[in-house]
């Protein structure tokens, strides 16, 4: 992307290692002039209603059916691979540190709380099996599941390529990731399980066998569905 | 001052058993709630009264159950024991957990 002098962040230039910056009036710029938002790292924004999600969701699945949740996961997917090359540029230089050397926790948080100012909801990272190479991410207040409601099945495929990609690029190895419980299927948040794809899609096929996000930890903390 | 001294040099006047007491036995010894307690026998000690059986008769319910030591150890002025360290699990990220450490989980 291309940043015109007009587009960049003032107040980002003006204070370039302020780090509480997630304030509506400190993390975007609006321009008027030329009729677009900027956000604290530069990157350009829009604003959706809930009525672009369901319209860009249900338009989808009559044009594709049931692959539209496989387009939204490669969406994702690429996205997060993108966004983990801006996040490591801007965060070596608002930290002048390497993501590398960074604590891990410190480093994950940084790489979300933007996402929190854009409305994308909180999170928590979940690492108590990462020794068993897989880990879990909580997702409160899923723009898509809070928006379509109750449907019934997991619809935050855009999430989970998310950090599928994200992590991938970051981690330097092949990760995928799947959505295990949602709230559009009636619970309080949403669970995405990340690790190995072998792994994966063992979550997914006892997903479609019935099984629920607590049946899917057990099975893998039992040491089930491949390294 | 040299008075004082000469008073009370080599003299022991009489302590207040009170102040024998160790801090545990001092604070157990204290009526917290502020309710009518039953006086401990002479052939107990404060922190473990033992009553004969004529004197179990005349307690109430609720004095005989106050003195019962529910869990084995009295409650009031125990020194702390200091908290084991937990041992380090699997179920907490150390502090210095880099991206490289947490790459490694990933077979």
């Amino acid at each position: 992307m291309v940043m015109t002098p007009e587009t960049v962040h003032r107040r980002h230039q003006k204070s370039p290692k302020k780090h509480n910056h997630y304030a509506l009036k400190d993390f975007f710029q609006f321009n008027p002039d030329h009729g677009t938002i900027t956000d604290w790292n530069d990157t350009r924004n829009v604003l959706t209603s809930e009525d672009f999600i369901i319209g860009l969701l249900e338009g989808l699945q009559e044009e594709v059916g049931d692959a539209s949740a496989a387009i939204m996961y490669t969406v994702g997917l690429e996205w997060g691979k993108f966004d983990s090359l801006q996040f490591e540029r801007w965060f070596e230089k608002e930290f002048s540190m390497s993501p590398r050397r960074a604590n891990l926790m410190f480093l994950l948080e940084t790489w979300w709380w933007p996402f929190i100012s854009q409305g994308w909801g909180r999170w928590e990272v979940d690492m108590s099996d990462r020794k068993q190479g897989f880990m879990f991410i909580n997702l409160f207040d899923s723009a898509v599941a809070r928006t379509l409601g109750d449907v019934g099945k997991p619809v935050c495929h855009l999430y989970a390529g998310l950090f599928a990609g994200f992590f991938t690029e970051m981690v330097r190895k092949q990760l995928s990731c799947i959505e295990i419980q949602c709230y559009s299927m009636g619970e309080t948040y949403c669970k995405f399980l990340l690790g190995g794809r072998e792994r994966i899609d063992a979550a997914a096929f006892w997903m479609n066998e019935g099984a629920n996000a607590r049946d899917i930890e057990k099975r893998l903390r039992a040491g089930e569905g491949g390294a | 001052m040299s008075a004082t001294l000469t008073a009370t040099n080599g003299h022991s006047p009489a302590v207040q058993p009170w102040l024998r007491e160790s801090v545990q036995t001092f604070f157990e010894g204290v009526n917290w709630s502020g309710m009518v307690r039953h006086a401990a026998p002479s052939s107990g000690t404060a922190a473990s009264p033992v009553l004969d059986t004529e004197s179990l008769m005349t307690l109430t319910v609720g004095q005989f159950f106050e003195m019962m030591s529910w869990e084995g150890k009295p409650t009031i002025g125990v020194p702390i024991v200091p908290l084991e360290a937990p041992a380090t699990t699997a179920d907490t990220p150390s502090d210095d957990l880099t991206l490289d450490d947490f790459s490694s989980f990933f077979g």
